[in-house]
């Protein structure tokens, strides 16, 4: 009875309300694609029973409307990282609860695009809004986005993850500027389950599996919202962002990475160890599936040494020094992407 | 006396399993009201889950509170004092503790000496201080000899023997050294913090909401700002 009251409560979740901002931009670019006669036809790959972005609303749809609980692994490189998940929809709003398993105790709570970290050990909390929850429904529904451009999608043989069937689907790059992705999705539900970041040959870069997941979980919205709103005895930190443009900051792109738009610009106060406050900007590009991140700040010789290049798992980060000022790049996308993204961010005045 | 043994010892059993639910956050309320709510609810609760409290914070490594004494005991110990200092019940502040409390509090071997119950907490304050300002030091030293002008920026062998130098083990050195697929990289503080900033406000992918946010929620670093 608990079980079906809560599938039936789970079922009502609404989309979650989206900034105009983003839709805007995705809007700019299936213009875009159009006029420059981009517009393909169905790739090729696509042979199955569902289209690549039918295959990616169903698995953002899982996620929101469901109620589970399970224990989640992330292997990234040499080091694994688990944690125990909550996750609940009441009609109105989701909320999810992640508590790591491993490393240094931490306790994640969202609501919707509201998260607050839990650090005991510092008797800290940051609270923040993170506008990227957000965002996607929205571009997914619209007739014509990026994602198919850049990839393709294939169907392979149904397996068992965390003791459910799960259809798997290949997310397949069309050129080498991204990785590939093969991912689980629970037969009935949809839900992801499993999760691989693909690199050149099909490596296995990076993944994230649950390990064991009860679907239609009663977990109770009143106890994640308690333990939210909980905070005595933690100092809580809400990290102030400030909304610019590479314009304004005085940086432009001189030729655009294949697939990659602009998605949002802004600063943010940070106390550097010397007390000093520094606002680098970030810079934030996305194919739809893969993000890049440009971080500028002025170059400072004490903090800033040589030029590198840098892996964990699936994500690839490179420093470069442009005149006066220190570029900090990272994504989820291969060396060479970075590197064209390094090389194309000049001063524009 | 024998069946009432036995059933004392379910009614522990029983109780420490709400308990242990209730520390879960997994006691389904209409549960709660049943066994706390019920004037008759078990002997020693209180102080049971005042242990289960302490058991858990043990468990998570955690120091156990310096005031985590069971509020009965605190409360019995104020009241001890005051009659003993002035011989006079206390007027309006006089408290009370319920009949289940005080017995519970006969558990304290002395009582005939009955010791503040916040003398603990003072010392304990006294610890926490210093260990404050031991830390505030272990800082200060790190981000003078990490932040300090004309200090050269160093090489990467420099960056090695820092890392290899045992100073403040509490805190997090600059420049670290991680283990990845692609075998041992160097990697520095501010890098982390960057990659911290890049999940969580780049996360920009249809991907974000049905795996990506629980990926970095359960992978990342604590933000360290």
């Amino acid at each position: 009875m608990g079980v079906i009251l809560s599938f039936r409560s789970a079922a009502r979740c609404h989309p979650a309300r989206v900034s105009a901002r983003p839709a805007s931009r995705w809007g700019a670019l299936a213009l875009m694609a159009l006029v420059c006669g981009l517009v393909q036809p169905a790739p090729a790959l696509a042979e199955g029973s569902r289209s690549i972005n039918e295959w990616l609303m169903r698995m953002h749809e899982a996620s929101r409307q469901r109620a589970y609980m399970g224990t989640l692994v992330v292997s990234a490189g040499s080091t694994m990282s688990a944690s125990r998940i909550w996750h609940v929809c009441d009609g109105v709003q989701q909320m999810e609860r992640v508590e790591t398993l491993t490393g240094a105790p931490r306790t994640t709570i969202r609501r919707n695009n509201e998260v607050i970290t839990f650090v005991p050990g510092a008797k800290a909390a940051w609270l923040e809004k993170r506008e990227s929850l957000g965002l996607f429904p929205e571009l997914l529904r619209t007739p014509s986005n990026a994602i198919p451009e850049h990839y393709g999608v294939r169907e392979l043989e149904a397996e068992r993850v965390a003791g459910h069937l799960a259809d798997v689907v290949e997310i397949v790059p069309k050129d080498e500027w991204r990785y590939g992705y093969r991912i689980w999705s629970e037969k009935k539900t949809g839900l992801v389950v499993k999760l691989q970041t693909l690199g050149e040959q099909g490596a296995v870069l990076e993944q994230v599996a649950f390990t064991e997941l009860q679907l239609n979980a009663p977990v109770r919205m009143d106890k994640l919202v308690q333990l939210m709103n909980d905070t005595k005895g933690y100092e809580v930190h809400k990290p102030e962002l400030r909304k610019t443009t590479p314009e304004a900051e005085g940086w432009r792109l001189k030729e655009a990475v294949p697939g990659f738009l602009p998605m949002s610009c802004h600063t943010r106060k940070v106390a550097d160890v010397a007390g000093k406050v520094t606002a680098p900007m970030q810079w934030v590009f996305s194919d739809g599936l893969a993000s890049v991140s440009l971080f500028v700040e002025p170059f400072d010789p004490r903090r800033h040494g040589g030029e590198r290049s840098d892996v964990t798992g699936a994500t690839q980060s490179l420093t470069r020094r442009i005149g006066e000022y220190w570029l900090t790049a990272m994504g989820e996308v291969p060396a060479p992407t970075l590197r064209r993204f390094a090389l194309a961010l000049e001063r524009s005045r | 006396m024998n069946s009432k043994h036995v059933a004392t010892a379910q009614d522990h059993s029983q109780t420490d399993s709400v308990l242990s639910a209730l520390a879960d956050g997994e006691l389904p309320a209409a549960e709660f009201d049943a066994v706390f709510g019920a004037s008759d609810a078990p002997d020693g609760l209180h102080l049971r889950w005042q242990s289960y409290q302490l058991v858990g914070e043990v468990l998570r490594g955690q120091a156990p509170a310096p005031g985590g004494r069971p509020a009965s005991a605190f409360l019995a110990g104020v009241h001890a004092r005051l009659q003993a200092e002035s011989g006079v019940a206390p007027g309006p502040m006089t408290v009370t503790p319920p009949a289940p409390v005080e017995e519970s509090l006969a558990l304290p071997p002395s009582r005939g000496r009955a010791p503040a119950a916040n003398d603990a907490v003072f010392r304990w304050q006294l610890v926490a201080g210093v260990a404050s300002l031991a830390a505030v030091m272990a800082v200060s030293w790190s981000v003078l000899g990490s932040g300090a002008p004309g200090t050269a920026v160093p090489d990467q062998g420099a960056q090695l023997a820092l890392v290899a130098a045992p100073a403040a083990p509490a805190v997090a050195p600059a420049t670290v050294v991680v283990q990845t697929g692609q075998g041992a990289v160097i990697r520095d503080a501010r890098l982390q913090e960057l990659l911290a900033e890049h999940r969580q406000y780049g996360g920009m992918s249809a991907l974000q909401m049905p795996a990506g946010f629980l990926r970095n929620a359960t992978y990342d670093a604590a933000p360290q700002r």
